[in-house]
């Protein structure tokens, strides 16, 4: 298994990453392994009310204050976090 | 042994198992080690991405990736710029195009140095420039001789905001006939970028466009960037981009 973090400011399709993981790693030392996929929202953080809102939208417009200055914190992960190995390459 | 392992149902736990003997334990035998990596999946290109930056902060010059969709009008305002700019400053332009030489072919006699990348194979290829081709291109300009150097990225709203080349800052074109909502559509393309040029401002009265809306769509996805209204036909506007571009001029 290969873990990764997709966020949603990210042009990446979870699905298609796993459908197409399948065809790259056929025939390979890698056959049979999995993609797992964790899909990170996009938040931001209100300069001015502190609030931290999960947007739903790409909007960069605090749920809370409405205000503009925002800094967004998370949402643009894209990395493996981690595998998991097996030592008999079952998968 | 207490070995980490997944049951079908989705529970994962470590437990002592003696062992017995019989069925199949090979499965858990060799249970999942987990390892930690935390590696950025475009970790690769971004180093590429540095080590051009590196390359251009030697030669002590200005770099530009020119984004937007197909016929916004990137070529037309790189022809204008040329000769806005001609014989004031030096300019190279690495123009990314899937097929042809149509617009290295426009771009070319104006008093610039032009490297063509070809990113196709075919009658297709890459939709965006990447770290690695940014640097092939490099052996076709004289970096020393150099203001400026503008990316012509390949036309194309989507992958090109994904892959950084080494720029110093990005701009899109946007032109007034692809409507109010692409902000809204394209957000991290429109996020990426420190400069929209709004092209074909000439049409405006032709057009059921809203250009408020559009601004006002713009600030909700970035908030405060810099736009420049431009007729890359008629020449309107060019005067102000051309003073963005030189006020990057040693800025890295």
């Amino acid at each position: 298994m290969v873990h990764l973090q997709v966020g949603a400011f990210r042009q990446v399709v979870p699905a298609t990453l796993v459908y197409s993981w399948e065809f790259v790693i056929d025939s390979t030392e890698l056959e049979g392994s999995h993609l797992v996929v964790e899909q990170v929202p996009a938040v931001i953080s209100c300069g001015d009310c502190g609030m931290l809102t999960t947007l739903s939208l790409p909007i960069l417009v605090c749920g809370g204050c409405g205000s503009f200055n925002v800094v967004l914190i998370s949402g643009e992960e894209f990395m493996v976090t981690s595998l998991e190995l097996s030592e008999n390459a079952r998968g | 042994m207490g070995r980490f392992h997944r049951h079908p149902d989705g529970s994962e736990h470590a437990h002592e198992h003696p062992s017995h003997g019989v069925g199949d334990h090979s499965g858990y035998d060799s249970g999942p080690l987990r390892v930690e990596i935390l590696e950025q999946i475009l970790g690769e290109n971004d180093s590429v991405a540095q080590a051009n930056a590196d390359i251009f902060n030697r030669s002590g010059v200005c770099v530009i990736n020119l984004m937007s969709s197909p016929g916004a009008g990137k070529t037309m305002l790189l022809e204008r710029t040329l000769r806005e700019l001609d014989g004031t400053t030096r300019i190279g332009i690495i123009e990314g195009d899937i097929e042809t030489s149509l617009d290295a072919d426009r771009l070319t006699g104006l008093g610039a140095q032009v490297s063509l990348v070809n990113t196709g194979n075919g009658f297709g290829g890459e939709c965006h420039l990447d770290a690695t081709m940014v640097r092939s291109s490099l052996r076709a300009l004289d970096l020393g001789a150099l203001d400026i150097v503008i990316i012509e990225n390949v036309g194309n709203l989507v992958c090109p905001a994904e892959f950084l080349v080494g720029e110093h800052a990005r701009a899109m074109v946007y032109a007034v006939t692809e409507g109010e909502e692409k902000p809204l559509k394209y957000p991290v393309m429109f996020r990426a970028v420190d400069v929209v040029v709004v092209n074909k401002i000439d049409l405006l009265e032709h057009l059921d466009f809203d250009l408020g809306l559009f601004l006002a769509n713009l600030d909700l996805v970035n908030h405060g960037v810099r736009t420049i209204l431009v007729s890359a036909r008629t020449g309107e506007g060019i005067d102000e981009w051309c003073s963005w571009l030189l006020s990057r001029t040693g800025v890295s």
